[in-house]
């Protein structure tokens, strides 16, 4: 045994050369991992699924509704809702979905309309019909529905309210300025909280304490009873149009602080990390580093926060229309609707009536599974903290 | 402590002044002059005015003089005399009504408060060291939802389902025979059988938040050095868990109160309407439709004080258990 | 290899984290011996696994971590020989051995202590459970031990908190720590490697009094040949997973075997020494994309064969307690383990 072999001393380069670099993981730009790890998440990918198609149906409403939203019919007060149906009540199936048309009375009791479903008057539906016009954007007109009944008579998918207007059609109609407020008013948070957080960042010192004490104050009023407050100071004789612009600035005026927040401190750590300073040290030129690295890393998070404060806002638009002193009739919008479930009475009669709920609930879980699938495809490395 | 009590307690003076001012510009932001409209509605009841009258109600609230002395006359009564001015609606005096309605305003945010954390600091533990068990799932979804779900709309559910399946009507803080009793063993068990729906509801979203929050913090903690530290003594995995990892997790908990206490003052108001109790929601809510604006003005700044001084409480509290932030800030 | 008065025996372990982009087999089938009373070294590149090795022996591998095959046999004093191996972690046989009879000592003195308890509670904590004693008495325990590692008056500053500790003393408070119920083994993570070098020789000198005085065994881990020098009787070799090369720590450096030691030792910098500094070319390997069954050096091997890359080389006895992973030593007797 030889035991006292030893190394050769000198560098004898042997011509063999193995090559593991194509195992090697292939890199990537930062946006294409964001994605990549966001698809992972399934949640938050059916969440942007839904918002996808929320906001198709915000565009196209009068495509998606079967009828004209103001559309009153005198005959179908509170008429509840009438489900398609594949199966007859004899039993018998139908290939092509139907409805049922509605019977009422008025109950010699409590002078209310009761209504019973009509097994004689069978309605089938049918794709692509031709209804009541309306305008998509304000600018195409046409009478095209994605569906409807085949012969042209009512229907309420969803049921009616006080004045017989089809409650399908009403939420369909109020997808538009529910979704669409908390876009314009993340966009207005989303302007001061750059403004004002890179300028904390950017700036440091007493300019930075001022901005930081008077953030801390904003986000200790209790936002209800403020955002009631001035949008209580919206003049009732203000337009629509003014009135909607006037609440998406009331509930920007305390939700920019959250954007403001992650702007500064991302400068603050950007300011120092690593990465960057591996880039000046490599000779990169200021502008280099910034577009290079401070960008994209600095708008993912950017992106998080504006997703995650969208919900808010389309709650409190909610919350303030419900109240009455948000937006107003003829508008429409989810919490408007919902005005009409604030008594007791109404709602054990007519329990369809708080239906629009359901949909505010889709919409923003939809839209807090995508900040957080965002979140965590930005930042795989910290768990989902505030 | 004694000087970082007294620091943090005077670093509250300039934030109680901006919040004073928010609170004015909106006694002041409607357009018009409310002395008009008040009187005006005095005239409608078939009261007659005198013009001394005007001109002493002119003087009180310093009507003829620009904003500023507005705001340092209004501010000066608040400070001085505790006179928050007079609510037109009502006809008494605003701090009459706001020693009606507070303690009940304070009572329920403060129980709603103390139910989110006991709720939402097990189960986050509980989440986070069953990480993607399906009992994480479970909270994990019904903390979504109940982040989702607007509080009203949670309210008016509740109520259609205990109307619907139980045939009892929910809302109020007192059935109507307590509710102008005396306080007596009697009313205090009554309250009790009402409180608990407004806890539900208002800490419900808190509490689902609280849940990620303590959850994500826990998981970062649970990855840490001195857990296995912990672990390398030979102790007990729930040992290591409860009082190591959670303890340390618990403190950035508490230090969020500033910001889960606005949100249950937020929701009680709006809740309060939906369940008609009697504290300062619905009152905002009547002061605000009917323009009477020095009411509306001093809920708002005393409903932001309350937060404010609670996130004090809150941050004492900190100090007291978390000795890095004690000896910080002492030093 | 099998020495009959080992302490602790590491056969043929395997410790793999299944992750999602695959298996990582962070420890692969090592074998090590400890002897009472000696210091044994093991030394690698940042992330060959050394601390994985530390944490398997401790049997406190996190998932998606496991131990998959292999035994970590203690002899402890009264001669019985339990399989750390197949205790369950959490079980209680296992936390009686944990603190009580093996201690660990981690790399960050910053983080490694919990910051909310005084240094002198996480001293009696530990102290209270194993040896039975009172608070009182636990804390007096705590205060002469705090004393031994020499932590000026420890009776003050035994109330003190981690954050208001130098990192010396925290690493000192460590120490203690683990030394608090008196155990026969003490693993040491990287102990110096956050440290400056004066407080770091001030630290090696402690461990090596404490281990003269308490007749410690000590498993020394660190990427740090100079560690070595100082501290080890014998030393292990660690890469990618595997020990590559096992000798006493005088042949290690004067009569090195495996190219990847050769390598270390010439990128360390020497007094007096007129040579170049050659750094190993290329980097560590990424474990998750590594072949089975070739030598992981090889790319980076300036005396690479075809064999290498064809099939793993056994491990060779090179000498005389001196093995050595290499296709260079073929024909040597083979060590079985
Ligand atoms: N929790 C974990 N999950 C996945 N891989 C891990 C984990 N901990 C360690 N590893 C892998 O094990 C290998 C060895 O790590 P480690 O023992 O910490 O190296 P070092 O020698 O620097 O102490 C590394 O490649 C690392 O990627
Ligand atoms: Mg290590």
């Amino acid at each position: 045994m030889n035991t006292d072999q030893s190394l050769p001393t000198t560098q004898t380069k042997h011509s063999l050369t193995i090559d593991w670099e194509d195992v090697k993981p292939k890199s990537s730009s930062q946006g294409q991992l964001m994605f990549r790890r966001f698809r992972k998440h399934k949640l938050a990918v059916a969440g942007l699924v839904v918002l996808c198609l929320f906001y198709a149906v915000a565009v196209f409403n009068g495509f998606v509704a079967t009828s004209d939203p103001a559309k009153r019919n005198s005959s179908y007060v509170y008429a509840p809702p009438t489900l398609p149906r594949f199966i007859d009540h004899e039993g018998n199936f139908h290939f092509r979905p139907f409805v049922y048309g509605l019977k009422s009375r008025i109950d010699p009791d409590t002078w209310e309309r009761v209504y019973e479903i009509d097994h004689e008057k069978r309605h089938s539906l049918s794709l692509f019909v031709r209804g009541d016009k309306y305008r998509i954007l304000g600018v195409f007109e046409s009478d095209l529905h994605l569906f409807g009944t085949a012969d042209g008579a009512p229907l309420f998918l969803l049921g009616t309210d006080s004045l017989g207007r089809d409650m399908y059609s009403r939420i369909v109609a109020g997808t538009s300025i529910s979704l669409t407020i908390g876009l314009i008013g993340v966009f207005l948070s989303l302007v001061l909280g750059l403004l004002i957080g890179g300028l904390s960042g950017l700036v440091g010192g007493t300019t930075d304490l001022v901005i930081q004490r008077i953030i801390e104050i904003l986000a200790s009023i209790p936002q209800i009873p403020f955002w009631m407050a001035l949008s209580a100071t919206v003049p009732a004789s203000w337009s629509p149009v003014q009135t909607y612009f006037a609440i998406t600035i009331v509930l920007s005026l305390l939700s920019w602080t959250r954007v403001a927040r992650v702007v500064r401190g991302k400068f603050l750590a950007l300011r120092e990390a690593d990465f960057v300073m591996a880039a000046y040290a490599m000779g990169a030129g200021n502008w280099w580093v910034i577009i290079r690295h401070l960008i994209p890393n600095f708008l993912s998070y950017v992106l998080v926060t504006v997703t995650l404060t969208i919900p808010g806002m389309i709650l409190g638009e909610t919350s303030l229309s419900f109240l009455g002193i948000g937006l107003k009739p003829p508008a429409i919008s989810w919490g408007i609707l919902l005005q009409q479930a604030q008594n007791m009475r109404t709602i054990a009669l007519r329990p369809w009536l708080l239906l629009p709920g359901v949909f505010v609930v889709i919409a923003v879980l939809a839209f807090n599974f995508v900040g957080d699938g965002l979140r965590d495809a930005a930042d795989p490395y910290t768990s989902n903290r505030f | 402590m004694f000087t970082y009590i007294l620091r943090r307690t005077l670093l509250m003076i300039p934030t109680l002044f901006l919040i004073s001012v928010i609170a004015f510009a909106v006694i002041d932001l409607p357009p018009g002059d409310y002395l008009t409209s008040y009187v005006a509605q005095l005239e409608a009841q078939g009261a007659v005015v005198s013009e001394e009258q005007i001109l002493a109600l002119q003087k009180r609230y310093a009507l003829d003089q620009p904003a500023h002395v507005r705001y340092l006359n209004w501010i000066w009564r608040i400070v001085r005399y505790g006179d928050f001015g007079q609510s037109w609606n009502w006809n008494r005096p605003v701090r009459e009504l706001l020693a009606e309605r507070l303690p009940f305003t304070i009572g329920v945010s403060v129980t709603t408060l103390v139910f989110t954390y006991l709720a939402a600091i097990p189960i986050g533990i509980y989440s986070a060291v069953r990480q993607y068990s399906w009992a994480d799932y479970i909270f994990t979804t019904a903390g979504f939802l109940g982040l989702a779900v607007p509080n009203f709309l949670l309210a008016l559910v509740l109520m259609y389902v205990f109307y619907r399946y139980f045939g009892v009507s929910i809302g109020g803080m007192f059935s109507p025979e307590f509710r102008d009793a005396a306080w007596s063993m009697a009313k205090f068990r009554d309250l009790l059988n009402h409180l608990w729906v407004p806890i539900i509801v208002i800490g419900t979203s808190g509490t689902a938040s609280l849940i990620r929050t303590m959850r994500g913090v826990m998981l970062d903690e649970l990855g840490k050095d001195y857990v296995q530290t912990a672990r390398a003594k030979g102790l007990s995995e729930i040992v290591v868990i409860v009082r190591h990892a959670a303890k340390v997790a618990v403190n950035p908990i508490i230090s969020v109160i500033g910001w889960t206490l606005p949100q249950i003052i937020s929701g009680e108001a709006i809740v309060a309407i939906v369940l008609n109790l009697p504290t300062t929601g619905p009152l905002l809510y009547q002061s605000l439709l009917t323009q009477d604006m020095y009411l509306a003005g001093s809920f708002i700044f005393i409903l932001s004080a309350l937060t404010v001084i609670g996130t004090l409480l809150s941050d004492i509290l900190l100090a007291w258990i978390d000795p890095r932030i004690r000896f910080d800030r002492e030093g | 290899m099998k020495e009959v008065d080992d302490i602790l025996q590491v056969r043929n372990l395997r410790t793999y984290f299944r992750t999602d982009n695959g298996l990582v087999r962070a420890v692969d089938r090592i074998s090590l011996g400890v002897r009472r009373g000696e210091t044994v070294g093991i030394v690698g590149e940042s992330g060959c696994g050394k601390s994985v090795t530390a944490l398997s022996i401790m049997n406190l591998v996190r998932p998606p971590g496991r131990i998959v095959a292999g035994q970590i046999l203690y002899r402890s004093g009264d001669g019985s020989t339990t399989d750390i191996a197949k205790l369950h972690p959490n079980g209680r046989q296992m936390r009686s051995l944990r603190g009580n009879n093996i201690a660990m000592i981690f790399q960050e003195p910053m983080t490694a202590l919990t910051p909310v308890y005084s240094i002198g509670d996480q001293i009696a904590e530990g102290v209270m459970l194993h040896k039975k004693l009172t608070r009182r008495q636990a804390r007096e325990r705590a205060i002469e031990i705090l004393g031994k590692v020499g932590i000026p008056s420890p009776e003050k500053r035994i109330d003190d908190y981690p954050h208001q500790f130098s990192g010396g003393m925290r690493q000192r408070a460590m120490i203690a720590m683990a030394l608090s119920c008196e155990p026969e083994v003490v693993i040491a993570d990287e102990p110096t490697t956050a440290l400056d070098v004066t407080i770091e020789a001030q630290i090696l000198r402690l461990m090596k009094e404490m281990q003269s005085q308490l007749d410690l065994s000590i498993i020394m881990i660190t990427h740090d040949l100079g560690v070595i020098a100082e501290m080890a009787d014998r030393v292990n070799v660690m890469y990618t997973g595997k020990i590559v090369e096992h000798a006493q720590t005088d042949d290690i450096f004067y009569n090195p075997k495996h190219p990847y030691t050769l390598g270390l030792l010439q990128s360390i910098p020497t007094i007096g020494d007129k040579r170049r500094l050659t750094p190993i070319r290329g980097a560590v390997p990424n474990l998750l994309t590594l072949p089975e069954d070739v030598c992981y050096f090889a790319p980076r091997c300036p005396y690479a064969m075809e064999i290498c890359a064809q099939a793993e080389p056994p491990m060779y006895q090179v000498g005389t307690a001196h093995q050595c992973k290499c296709w260079l030593y073929e024909g040597n007797e083979v060590v079985a383990v």
